[in-house]
């Protein structure tokens, strides 16, 4: 695995303000990696510092080994963006934006445009002035826009924005095979958490300028004890019994359930105990937190703190 | 570098209201054509040349007489006309009494204002435009630096003054010869170094073009560098637009109580004062003129390519 982007101590202070405090990331080839934060916790400003629209206060961004400051040119030569929304020449056509693109980068032929226009499912209108286009078409011109370089790097800025489900399911499917099968790291940042989940190998949270966690999809997913709830006869009987042959789970009772945190392996004991002790169970479940959760979760902790 | 300036003027060329600066300046000049045509039609007798450059030559002897305090460059423009009209009856060289192709040619040079005018208004939106459209971002992520960004812009802002100057000259031209004919004279006399030259009319008339378009160029480089700099089109036509029409004037009453008044653009952007000899403050040159000019021109442009490249893009 190669690191593709690197952020190193990246800050960015406006007017004496700190709006980014010292990221530090790698994001590698073949990956999706997910930006997740409140609006205004600095999602966008740390994406115009990766593709040198703003400056760095301090620290330093590399794209394939170059420095987007010292290096502007052959960094951003590896960069396919959308930032924030796909705005594009309205008064030209779809065509003749992209080929505005084209001449601006060495060894983009016709061909690349008609492939990358087929990808993005633009056939039909293409020719048609922008100004004519719905946000989706615009947005999947933004995306062909920024593939027309096949570049190692993709970021784009809430890409499902003003897409029907039907789009979403097919931008998400883009985005995944273009980290399979091209080896291409991309950057999202979302608001949907639940699009997140989906479509992400990585997830960073960053809250007022600072990174406060960043883990693989699905180590959160599985991390610290699930929720268990079981439904039996005697509520209160199973939670005596619960608290003296488990002393670390704390059951609740609630409407002829019990329920309690555990780790999954507990869970056949827990079974096999209240079997052994005649009570009857009609159902266990498991009462999983969503990404969206988890991410309240922290955010509010962090918060406190 | 060939590929950003074909973007550029594509960008110009894609919109409709290129077409529509393009069309009034037409119409203005086909107006004035017919103007020009209808006052001649009422004209019925024609007059000899000679009378017309004796009555001038008596005119131009009389100022020399009459105003003996005038200053040395005016008093040599107007030795410089009596040996022009000295040499037109000696050599039997005769001034046009109506109006054909060349004297056209000459009297639509107003309408090169026009053309700053709507070269000014490309100028101030050219910049300022990709952020208000917001493709601003799209831009500026490409393998180009900023200063190549600047330049292609700054480049089809020249480009096409240059168009439209064209457009004005060679539509001139076909009108003046299809409205007054092409008969006339094809030589301009010009008095240079205490002799009178017989010059090309085309050339003479290409360099009369350039020298009032100076003017529009400086403030072209104006609007486009308050385009870059505060990324507003319309402070930066207005502000150009302004200073095009009311500078001059305002420059012509401060020199006449201040000295300092010559180191103001305006005072030095109308290089067709020294032909004639009334300079706007007693002492310039044209070598100082265009020292000043150039000054000016350099710090527009520093300034607009210091803040483009330095700036947060954060629109």
């Amino acid at each position: 695995m190669n690191a593709v982007i690197q952020l190193e101590n990246v800050s960015k202070t406006i007017k004496g303000k700190k709006i980014i405090d010292s990221l530090n990331f790698t994001i590698q080839e073949g990956e999706v990696f997910g930006f997740l934060g409140p609006n205004g916790a600095g999602k966008t400003t740390t994406i115009r510092m990766i593709v040198g629209l703003m400056k760095l206060s301090e620290g330093d961004i590399t794209i394939s080994g170059h420095s987007i400051q010292t290096e502007f040119e052959d960094a951003i030569r590896h960069i396919g963006a959308i930032v924030e929304n796909p705005e594009m020449y309205k008064f030209l056509s779809g065509y003749d934006n992209l080929k505005q693109y084209a001449r601006m980068q060495k060894s983009v032929s016709r061909e690349r445009i008609d492939e990358v226009v087929k990808l993005v499912g633009l056939e039909d209108r293409i020719h048609d002035k922008v100004k004519t286009y719905s946000l989706g078409m615009r947005q999947r011109l933004g995306i062909a826009q920024s593939l027309l370089h096949r570049p190692k790097v993709l970021i784009l800025d809430e890409p499902t924005n003003g897409l029907d489900p039907a789009g979403i399911k097919e931008i998400r499917q883009y985005i995944r095979d273009l980290a399979e099968k091209e080896r291409m790291a991309v950057i999202v940042s979302s608001h949907l958490l639940s699009e997140m989940e989906m479509m992400c190998d990585r997830i960073g949270i960053l809250q007022k300028g600072k990174l406060i966690d960043m883990q693989s999809v699905r180590g959160w997913m599985e991390e610290g004890r699930d929720t268990y709830s079981i439904e039996v006869d005697n509520a209160e009987m199973a939670a005596k019994y619960m608290k003296m042959a488990f002393e670390d789970l704390q059951p609740k009772i609630s409407r002829g359930r019990i329920t309690f945190e555990a780790d999954k392996e507990q869970i056949p004991l827990v079974i096999h105990f209240f079997a052994g002790k005649g009570i009857d169970m009609y159902e266990v479940k498991k009462a999983s937190k969503s990404l969206e959760e988890r991410f309240l979760d922290i955010t509010e902790k962090r918060e406190v703190m | 570098m060939i590929g950003l300036i074909q973007n550029e003027w594509i960008k110009q060329f894609k919109r409709p209201g290129t077409y529509v600066m393009i069309g009034l300046l037409l119409i203005m000049v086909a107006a004035f054509a017919g103007f020009t045509k209808y006052e001649e039609s009422k004209q019925t007798e024609q007059q000899n040349w000679q009378q017309i450059v004796q009555s001038e030559l008596a005119m131009y002897e009389q100022q020399l007489k009459e105003q003996p305090n005038m200053t040395t460059d005016q008093k040599e423009y107007i030795e410089g006309q009596i040996a022009i009209h000295d040499y037109r009856l000696s050599e039997n060289v005769p001034v046009p009494t109506s109006e054909y192709m060349w004297s056209f040619v000459e009297g639509s040079s107003d309408f090169l204002s026009f053309a700053g005018l709507f070269m000014i208004i490309v100028a101030g939106g050219i910049v300022a435009s990709e952020y208000t459209w917001g493709t601003v971002k799209l831009l500026l992520i490409r393998p180009i630096s900023r200063p190549k960004i600047l330049f292609s812009k700054y480049a089809v802002v020249v480009l096409f003054g240059l168009f439209l100057m064209m457009v004005l000259f060679l539509y001139s031209v076909i009108i003046g010869a299809t409205l007054f004919g092409i008969s006339g004279e094809s030589t301009h006399l010009a008095y240079v170094n205490g002799q009178v030259v017989e010059q090309n009319m085309l050339v003479h008339l290409i360099k009369l073009y350039v020298l009032k378009s100076v003017d529009v160029f400086i403030l072209a480089t104006m609007a486009f560098m308050i385009s870059a700099v505060f990324r507003n089109s319309s402070l930066a036509i207005g502000i150009s637009l302004f200073l095009l029409f009311m500078g001059p004037n305002v420059t012509y009453l401060l020199a006449m109580r201040y000295d300092w008044t010559k180191y103001v653009l305006f005072a030095n952007t109308n290089l067709l004062q020294y032909e004639t000899g009334n300079v706007m403050v007693e002492g310039m040159t044209l070598g100082f003129s265009i020292a000043v000019l150039a000054v000016y021109y350099v710090v527009f442009q520093l300034l607009a390519f210091f803040v483009f490249s330095k700036r947060d893009v954060a629109a």
